[in-house]
């Protein structure tokens, strides 16, 4: 089990905490007694002496009062710890034991005393007669060494005091005697155990401050450490409880902080006032002073350290400054306030933009109203109303702007661009963050597709690989059977079909894959400036052996300065490649081809024109569209892709192909934008 | 008598290849991993790789790179995959000659043949020029005697492709435009007949390119002219 969940390990420490506490304040104490005695920096002896003859001189002042109040000093005195003689005004011996024993030193203090013969008016009283004695206790006269000066002024002094007493407490006067006393001690070399008078005890508390010089500030040290371990025990222990491993709040942990802290404070103050109140009823009851002083010290630091052990709770528990009153009311204000704003956001727009302007109007007329027959506070009125009025708008018209942007950017294809809706409030923050999800809702919408089409570009890509493998044993292996000498021509003739058919498979394969990465710009383009000429005339040299096969005259038209073009040349051929071939196929045997640069405005524009040999039954467009064909044509070489190929390669280069049909007259266009260094 | 490995994961592929280079006499080694080539190569004489580049257990190019630590042999790739990348890549890291599958039995053979010439013959002798002769790869011509070999096999040009083919093989890897070309073997200026260089330059692919389609030697530099250089050797 945890020593800080056991309440007996609790209690003890507290006790062990009170009593060390009052040890360490007593210790303490003597350590500053030492040192104003010099203790510790060797003026001991000299302090010691001044002491011992202040409290030999207090004695002598206590000699004088008992002798005037007649009190036997024989008896009182039998066993002090000095010798005494009291002497009149003019030196003659009134009473003492002292006859010239040795003695350590001696103090003598002269004393005016004053007998004051109340008159029987006051109060009717019998004591009136009585005589009281009051001692003088202004310092300068138990300066027994100046004793000497005195004389005159004391009477003054005397009769002064005498005088203003008088006036405060009778409304007569009083008769009053004047006494000068001298009390000389002699301080005896050896004090007697039995002595109880004013010196000794001085002079025993001086010895044991002495005594305990070292002592007590070990004890102060080893007492403040304990006391400090003792006190984070139990700021650890706070909380926790037999058998429970999480710390808990008790009842009065529950009560609010700052309704606590008051509370503590309270009792507090209503602890030090009962203190002073009782501190007066014992006046003259030292010891129990003394006890009123401890208790209060002692209920004082118990309260201290309720209060903090419930703060070190509270802090572990957590919660410290929820469970506070000042907490309780700003959160309830804030609900409010929330729940006010959650209701004005409810409102549809134009029914709060209505209720505002209506309850600023109301405003406004309230303020006229008042102050309709002041015309200069009605001016200043308006014209405050109108400057606020203006940064209102200003500040919307500002908000406004910045949406505008926004959403031109958005439209404009910038899908990332963000309103700033820090300084925005409630419906423009509303409708800022809105594009903003638009935005990022579109550009989810177009990343989603990139990756769709690249994906299945990588399909196509992936699927063409794995049928190649399986094409080339259909294509070695016909071969294969081709050689080996077949039996009849039928056979061959159908070796012949597999065979042109695979070299068919083959083409669409390839095809198929240039087609989809064309589509989706997953090729790579390395735009350079090109000589459109050279390339058209690198294109019919290629194709010469099959335009004269197909029976085609091809006519090419170039104008005399060279034209150039921006685009990849790999690329261009690829394009004109397909275009030509389409014209192989399709162009009416015996015909001429006309191809044709030239350049219009700033485009250079390269135009393919043949005649179909058979009718076009689409327009230009569904032409171009993948896998579409004259239906007539259907059967025989390539993959229909030609055209869609070569218009995504010539739109991925920035430029253009569009293909217009005129009865039999098929018309490719690729146009560019000419190339000026 | 040579000894050629074939290398491919799919069987039907090698049987056929097998019986097209048996038919030619040539003695055949049949791997179906890249590492059963490895083992081949370590334990028997081989003069030519037929390597295909996706297998299993290690991968065609993989191997090759093993095989180029200790072996000169020469290797030509055989692979489905057709993107230029993937040539640029074969041929950088140590093929000798490339084949896209699906491909030409034929087409095969003329590479194998051209390739073991090469190697056992001329002893893949470096690009050269030595008086009149001119050498580029497997292509030789001598202007004395107008003769030009293409792996040491006589190949007869007219006149004018001798000429396009002396211009070009005198500057290896330079492009001349058709004008320029005109120009130089004509002696002539280009006035708009440029446009049968083109046409003359198809005919001489022809005649010295195993697959016209994918040139070696005489390389089209689309929009530009045209080049000779030696694409198909390793550097």
């Amino acid at each position: 089990m945890k020593l800080t969940n056991s309440l007996f390990a609790k209690v003890t420490a507290l006790f062990l905490l009170v009593l060390t506490l009052l040890g360490t304040v007593g210790a303490t104490a003597v350590i500053v007694a030492d040192a104003n005695l010099g203790v510790y920096t060797g003026e001991y002896a000299q302090n010691r002496q001044e002491i011992l003859r202040s409290a030999l001189r207090s004695a002598a002042d206590e000699v004088m009062l008992n002798y005037a109040n007649g009190n036997d000093l024989d008896l009182l005195y039998a066993d002090a710890s000095f010798y005494y003689t009291v002497t009149d005004e003019h030196g003659e011996a009134l009473i003492g034991n002292f006859n010239g024993e040795g003695y350590a030193f001696s103090e003598s203090v002269t004393r005016t005393f004053y007998w004051e013969q109340l008159p029987l008016s006051y109060g009717g009283e019998t004591e009136a007669t009585e005589a009281a004695a009051y001692t003088e206790v202004t310092e300068g006269t138990t300066a027994a060494t100046a004793a000497a000066e005195f004389p005159p002024q004391l009477y003054a002094y005397g009769s002064e005091i005498a005088t203003s007493a008088y006036d405060e407490t009778h409304t007569e006067p009083a008769e009053i005697t004047l006494y000068r006393l001298c009390a000389t001690l002699y301080a005896k070399k050896v004090i007697p155990a039995e002595a109880s008078d004013r010196y000794a005890l001085v002079s025993s508390l001086l010895d044991m401050a002495y005594r305990f010089r070292y002592s007590s500030i070990a004890f102060t040290a080893l007492g403040v450490l304990l006391f400090l371990a003792l006190l984070i025990f139990l700021y650890c222990s706070a909380g926790h409880r037999r058998g429970e491993d999480e710390p808990r709040l008790n009842i009065i942990d529950r009560i609010p902080f700052d309704l606590y802290t008051v509370l503590v404070g309270g009792i507090a103050a209503l602890f030090i006032g009962l203190t002073n109140e009782l501190f007066y009823a014992f006046s003259g009851y030292d010891a129990v002073r003394a006890a009123i002083l401890c208790l209060l010290g002692v209920g004082l630091f118990l309260l201290f350290l309720g209060y903090t052990m419930s703060f070190a709770t509270r802090v572990k528990v957590g919660g410290l400054f929820k469970n506070t009153l000042i907490w309780r009311v700003l959160s309830l204000f804030g609900r409010a306030v929330k729940a006010i704003f959650s209701l004005l956001g409810g409102i549809p727009i134009v029914w709060k933009t209505a209720l505002m302007l209506i309850g600023c109007f109301a405003l406004e007329f309230i303020f006229i109203l008042i102050t309709w027959n002041d015309p200069g506070s009605l001016l200043i009125n308006w014209f405050f109303f109108r400057v606020i009025l203006f940064f209102v708008i200003l500040w919307a018209a500002l908000a406004l702007r910045r949406l505008q942007k926004c959403g031109e950017s958005i439209a404009a294809g910038k899908l990332d661009e963000k309103v700033d809706t820090r300084h925005m409030v409630g419906d423009f923050k509303r409708f800022g963050e809105t594009l903003g999800n638009i935005g990022d809702g579109l550009s989810r919408a177009v990343e989603e597709r990139t990756r769709s089409e690249r994906m299945k570009t990588e399909l196509i890509t992936n699927v063409s690989h794995d049928i190649k493998t399986p094409l080339t044993s259909i294509i070695n292996y016909v071969d294969l059977i081709k050689k080996e000498e077949p039996e009849s021509e039928t056979m061959r003739q159908y070796l012949d079909i597999l065979d042109r058919q695979s070299a068919r498979l083959k083409k669409l394969i390839e095809d198929l894959v240039e087609a989809s990465k064309a589509s989706t710009g997953n090729l790579s383009v390395e735009l350079a400036p090109c000589e459109v000429g050279i390339l058209l005339e690198q294109t019919l040299g290629e194709y010469n052996e099959r335009l004269e096969a197909s029976g085609l005259t091809p006519v090419l038209t170039l104008p005399e300065t060279p034209v150039m073009i921006f685009a990849d040349g790999r690329r261009m051929w690829r394009v004109f490649d397909n275009l030509m071939n389409n014209v192989c196929k399709y162009a009416q045997s015996g015909t001429r081809v006309y191809i044709e640069l030239t350049v219009l405005g700033s485009r250079a524009v390269v135009t393919f024109k043949n005649i179909s040999k058979e009718p076009l039954p689409m327009s230009g467009e569904e032409l171009t569209e993948r896998f579409v064909r004259g239906d007539s044509s259907r059967n025989t070489e390539g993959s229909g892709l030609g055209l869609s190929i070569a218009q995504s390669l010539t739109e991925l280069q920035g430029g253009r192909l569009a293909i217009t049909t005129d009865g039999d007259l098929f018309k490719a266009v690729v146009s560019f934008d000419v190339y000026n260094g | 008598m040579y000894n050629i490995l074939i290398c491919d994961d799919e069987r039907d592929i090698v049987s056929a290849l097998k019986i097209y280079l048996s038919a030619e006499g040539y003695a055949t080694y049949c791997a179906y991993t890249g590492a059963e080539a490895l083992d081949i190569l370590d334990k028997e004489d081989v003069h030519l790789v037929l390597m295909d580049i996706m297998m299993p257990v290690m991968d065609g190019i993989s191997a090759m790179v093993k095989l180029r630590e200790k072996s000169n042999v020469p290797v030509i790739l055989l692979t489905a995959k057709s993107e230029d990348t993937d040539k640029i890549l074969g041929l950088n890291t140590g093929a000798d000659d490339y084949i896209t599958k699906p491909f030409n039995p034929v087409e095969v053979l003329a590479r194998v043949r051209s390739q073991l010439r090469r190697y056992m013959q001329l002893g893949g002798t470096a690009d050269s020029e030595s008086g009149s002769s001119y050498t580029l790869g497997g292509i030789e011509l001598r202007d004395k005697t107008k003769e030009v070999f293409v792996d040491g096999e006589p190949i007869s040009l007219t006149p004018t492709e001798f000429e396009i083919l002396k211009l070009l093989i005198r500057h290896p890897g330079e492009v001349f435009s058709p004008k320029e070309i005109y120009r130089r073997v004509w002696n002539d200026a280009p006035l708009g007949a440029e446009g049968t260089v083109a046409v003359h330059i198809r005919h001489l692919r022809e005649k010295i390119e195993i697959n016209p389609a994918e040139p070696r030697y005489l390389k089209v530099v689309w929009a530009q002219g045209y080049k000779l250089e030696n694409g198909g050797n390793r550097k």
